[in-house]
């Protein structure tokens, strides 16, 4: 997979979007932090999963899991957000917005 | 009286040799005498604590039924929902915060009528394992007070070591009621997933949290375990009905034919040579009693900490999203608006280690990443499941060390958070794996207490509990109360 360079712009959106204002010594020591913590997250991108042991998560349907009913989307706002909907799973799949390492 | 057990304090109740008010009163002035060297209680309610215990003094003259931990005293940890006293998690983001309602754990120990002392410091949200992240300041070792009590039930662990309350209450998400009692030498239990509600327990990481007791023994943890777990449907739709809830009925039972599973890969870092002969000798002990002990194999518990700090701030940043400033937490007044008045008020509000915590859980959930990291960490939560399974083929039970050493010195390992973060190496498993674990001390090290954890199969509290109490009948380990807390 490809990962984002963590650098004090990716943390200062990241920041941005979990509402939290950091001032510079921080963000810099969040910057040293977040990368060292990247190597646990890139570390399982090497771990194989065979097939029949694949968390409960990757087969839930959340369309099997509603029972009350859904309807079309009938604003504009709504709509735009059906551009990521995946019928099959039922999930919104959106686009990487974190520039990534090509 | 602090030297006493919950089951003996209980019998001299029963007996009228001693009132739940002296009781209460022992254990009030202990705090009031104690608490100022190790920092562990950061709430005392005097005043209703006593008034309860009068209570259950006058249920006791009517001859009224009486379970077996009435008039006993506790502490909780702050992060459980109390009405009548603040529910702070050691943030400044819910200073002063007044819960309406009480945890579902706190309403079924007041329904059995025990005494509650107060509230106990922890790591801030339960995000640590050393007890320094609290706006209440770190909880210093009974032991040693230069070292770590462990975390994030830290002021617990340290409130039970120094015997300041014979049981208190704690959470465990990644090893925070087991990984402080280790540290503290006392015995902790986390149940499997779903044994206790997590109704008014504040969220860290939904799908890990568990609450449980923590007390001196593991006979104390079964009392305490009987009547803190329940079925709690309206409120909590991950607690499960169990068939049972006496978790004493198997204590007396015999451990010899028991097989044991020792998981290689716990067994190979041990930087210490006097912690390995502990757990050699504890092995021993289980040996004369009967057990029979097997290697066995958890090829996938190495992934355990990219799978944990994964799914764990993940869960973390969506359950802390909450704190706003709007309907919870701290509010800073001076903003220009209402998005800064969010930014201000959450930064203003979190400790260093939050976030941290928040933004990595963020990052890993940003546009387009949960499924590289989200759903890959959840699959990896799934081989381990599956080793431990394939572990019950061949063994009743598992034996690990509960850490990786004893308690470190305060302040060693701050500014390194993955360092921080492989102490938890060890409870992790038995978290992503929705299993039982307890620890127990098993020795001293240097003065320091270490820990040996028994993991159970799911809903196998009973078994570890059985287990540990066996253990403990042949040894002294727990009895042991470090020399200034002792008279």
């Amino acid at each position: 997979m490809a990962h984002c360079t963590i650098d004090i712009k990716v943390v200062e959106k990241i920041a941005k979007t979990a509402a939290l204002e950091l001032d510079k010594e921080m963000m810099l020591e969040i910057v040293s932090d977040l990368k060292k913590i990247a190597i646990l997250f890139e570390a399982m991108d090497k771990i194989e999963i065979c097939p029949t042991k694949l968390s409960d998560f990757n087969k839930i349907n959340c369309a099997e899991l509603r029972d009350d009913i859904t309807q079309e989307a009938d604003t504009k706002a709504d709509k735009c957000c059906y551009r990521y909907h995946d019928a099959e799973t039922g999930y919104f799949t959106v686009p990487k917005v974190l520039n990534n390492e090509k | 009286m602090h030297h006493k057990t919950i089951r003996q304090l209980s019998e001299l109740l029963r007996k009228k040799e001693i009132s739940s008010l002296e009781l209460t009163d022992h254990f009030l002035n202990r705090v009031q005498r104690h608490n100022k060297a190790i920092n562990a209680v950061t709430h005392l309610d005097e005043k209703r604590s006593r008034e309860q215990a009068k209570k259950v003094d006058e249920k006791r003259v009517k001859k009224e039924n009486l379970s077996q931990i009435a008039g006993i005293p506790l502490l909780n940890k702050d992060i459980f929902c109390t009405q009548y006293e603040p529910t702070t998690c050691s943030s400044k983001a819910l200073k002063g915060y007044l819960s309406p309602f009480n945890a579902t754990i706190v309403n079924n120990c007041i329904d059995a009528d025990m005494v509650m002392l107060g509230k106990c410091n922890m790591d801030e949200f339960a995000m640590g394992g050393s007890n320094e992240n609290s706006v209440d300041g770190p909880v210093k070792n009974p032991w040693n007070h230069d070292y770590v009590p462990g975390g994030s039930s830290g002021g617990s662990a340290a409130a039970v070591s120094a015997r300041l309350c014979p049981a208190a209450t704690g959470t465990d998400t990644g090893g925070s009621i087991r990984q402080p009692a280790a540290f503290c030498g006392i015995t902790g239990i986390k149940p499997s997933y779903g044994v206790i509600s997590r109704y008014g327990m504040i969220a860290f990481a939904s799908s890990l949290d568990q609450a449980g007791p923590m007390a001196a023994t593991a006979d104390d943890c079964a009392i305490l375990l009987s009547h803190m777990a329940s079925h709690d449907p309206t409120n909590d739709m991950t607690s499960v009905k169990q068939q049972c809830y006496d978790y004493t009925s198997d204590l007396e039972q015999k451990v010899d034919g028991l097989k044991i599973g020792l998981p290689k890969q716990y067994f190979t870092g041990f930087g210490d040579k006097k912690a390995e002969q502990l757990m050699l000798d504890a092995i021993e002990e289980y040996k004369k009693l009967g057990v029979r002990f097997i290697e066995i194999d958890l090829p996938d518990v190495k992934h355990c900490i990219s799978a944990y700090y994964t799914i764990a701030p993940c869960e973390a940043s969506s359950n802390l999203a909450r704190f706003d400033g709007n309907v919870y937490g701290h509010r800073c007044e001076k903003s220009e608006n209402i998005e800064s008045m969010y930014a201000k008020s959450r930064s203003d509000s979190f400790g260093k280690e939050v976030k941290r915590r928040i933004i990595t859980g963020t990052y890993a959930l940003s546009s387009g990443y949960s499924d590289d990291y989200y759903k890959k960490a959840q699959n990896i939560r799934n081989l381990i499941r599956h080793d431990f399974d394939e572990a019950w083929e061949k063994v009743d039970m598992v034996m690990a060390p509960t850490t990786p050493s004893t308690a470190f010195k305060l302040n060693e390992l701050r500014g390194d958070p993955i360092k921080m973060y492989q102490q938890d190496v060890y409870t992790i498993p038995v978290n992503l794996a929705e299993l039982p674990a307890l620890s127990m001390p098993i020795g001293f090290v240097n003065g320091l207490p270490i820990g040996l954890q028994l993991i159970g199969k799911k809903w196998g509290e009973k078994a570890i509990l059985n287990c540990a109490h066996q253990y403990q009948k042949i040894t002294d380990w727990h009895q042991r109360i470090p020399d200034i807390y002792s008279d």
